[in-house]
């Protein structure tokens, strides 16, 4: 939320221009900083561009029985193409573009045309439009079920797999019900109380009680506790995240967000996991072959927007591809799950206009920023699987659950938290 | 005479309508929020000296340095 000059958190600190005293304050305001200075953003041989441009193959069954939808946070249009220019050239194209379905996304929220991840995931959700910063309800302070939720409800399995803390805006928009984004805390214990089957990314620090020196937690609350009371395996490495079985699994692999370097899990091998349990988990399910539910999140594309960093962008979009090329390959091997990639809203205005950058990017990418905030246009949206076609045309993004639901038979959708 | 310095932390969703290096002037709006009529305002006047992203809280960071 904005602060204005009688905000309480305005911190006001005078001293004296001693080299020192200046460095420790410079040091508290960057403590707070995301850095990628350990992350070589000009190292994209983690990637294998697609070998084709050709578009994946339409379906011709039409029993949508898994759906995988994907966010590309702050993922723009022009993103997308910046990154599938860099790996491709001009013609490149990502996996995200060989969906065969396309279309376009509105994204604006109920209190203003530039979204949140707040609101904007709450629409994603619910189906229905919020204030920025509000998670999982009305601006009204009425909560609705996501469509996690009701998927849940209908006895489908569900997971979130994000590169930010496990409680950041996206993901909480799927599982928990809070009137401001900023309580991660009270969102991590709704995730593991909403007995989510798969819970995959960062903020180990949300989990941990006030007794623990990398808490971040006001409390004596212990999340984990709980999860593995509520029957969850807990896995916070690459090798446990490969050696998890069960139906419910916790994978926290930093205190704080992701790294997205390793020796965690990227956001493919934690995509690919969680597909994997989540088909195992549903064949268990008391009324068998129910389906899953998958959000999966490329969380940190904003992070890098938000900072005009060219390759920052380009690699955080890269390694959202790869996890969508993992959802489309089981898609086209099961024949029944429904993949939607799409973005939440547009971060940094994004342009291709020729030029340089002030991270140096290669010249021919030529991209100039319009703003370090978010944008307001709107954003691509690509599907493939049965019920796809749903997805073409120009649709707010509030359509985007609704039409999950109808697919899926969830009736009414969107509807009130009893 | 010291120098002062002020951090002042603003949703980072909106458009920042200063970069390091302004000069701004006490009260003088520093966000477009467009919608909700409540642009936070610099609370001293100085020269940004830095703007940083924190994904944690999503907001900037801005240090506004000023002679005083």
């Amino acid at each position: 939320m904005s602060r204005s000059v009688g905000g309480s958190l305005i911190r006001t600190l005078s001293f004296s221009i001693t080299l020192l005293l200046a460095g420790a304050h410079l040091a508290v305001a960057t403590n707070f900083t995301y850095e990628t200075a350990k992350v070589d953003p000009n190292d994209l041989s983690f990637y294998q561009p697609s070998m084709t441009t050709e578009s994946y193959p339409l379906t011709s069954a039409t029993k949508v029985r898994n759906v995988i939808l994907c966010i590309g946070d702050g993922m723009g249009i022009n993103t997308v193409t910046l990154a599938g220019t860099k790996v491709g050239g001009p013609g490149g194209k990502l996996h995200i573009e060989r969906l065969p379905i396309t279309g376009l996304m509105r994204t604006y929220s109920a209190n203003s045309r530039v979204t949140d991840s707040a609101a904007a995931g709450t629409a994603l959700a619910c189906g229905v439009k919020t204030k920025n910063g509000m998670i999982g309800m009305t601006p009204e302070g009425t909560g609705y079920v996501t469509i996690l939720e009701a998927a849940q409800a209908k006895g489908m399995a569900t997971g979130l797999v994000v590169t930010c803390t496990m409680s950041h805006a996206t993901p909480a928009s799927f599982g928990s019900h809070v009137k401001s984004r900023k309580l991660e805390p009270a969102i991590a214990e709704q995730l593991i109380a909403n007995r989510i089957n798969i819970l995959f990314g960062g903020g180990r620090k949300y989990f941990l009680p006030q007794s623990d020196p990398n808490s971040a937690r006001k409390d004596d609350v212990d999340v984990l506790a709980q999860a593995r009371e509520a029957g969850y395996t807990y896995v916070d490495t690459l090798a446990g995240l490969r050696s998890a079985r069960d139906s419910h699994a916790l994978g926290l692999f930093q205190f704080d967000a992701l790294k997205t370097v390793g020796p965690e899990p990227t956001l493919a091998q934690m995509t690919q996991r969680a597909i994997r349990l989540l088909r195992q988990a549903s064949r268990e399910s008391n009324r068998g072959q129910s389906g899953f539910f998958l959000m999966v999140e490329g969380s940190q594309i904003d992070w890098e927007c938000h900072s005009n960093k060219v390759n920052g962008a380009i690699r955080q979009t890269l390694l959202f591809d790869q996890a969508v090329e993992a959802a489309v390959d089981f898609a086209l091997k099961d024949g029944h799950t429904l993949v939607i990639v799409t973005a939440d809203h547009e971060t940094g205005g994004v342009t291709l206009i020729g030029g340089g950058d002030e991270d140096k990017p290669d010249p021919e990418l030529g991209v100039r920023w319009s703003t370090k905030g978010h944008s307001g246009g709107p954003v691509g949206i690509w599907a493939l699987g049965p019920g796809a076609t749903r997805f073409t045309g120009v649709q707010d993004n509030t359509e985007v659950p609704r039409k999950i639901a109808q697919l899926l038979g969830i009736r009414p959708f969107p509807r009130p938290v009893k | 005479m010291k120098p002062s310095r002020t951090i002042l932390r603003v949703d980072a969703t909106y458009h920042l309508k200063v970069q390091v290096g302004d000069e701004v002037r006490c009260g003088q709006k520093m966000q477009e929020v467009p919608d909700m009529g409540d642009s936070p305002i610099a609370p001293i006047s100085g020269t940004i000296e830095s703007i940083r992203f924190d994904p944690t809280d999503h907001e900037f960071i801005l240090v506004i340095t000023s002679a005083s």
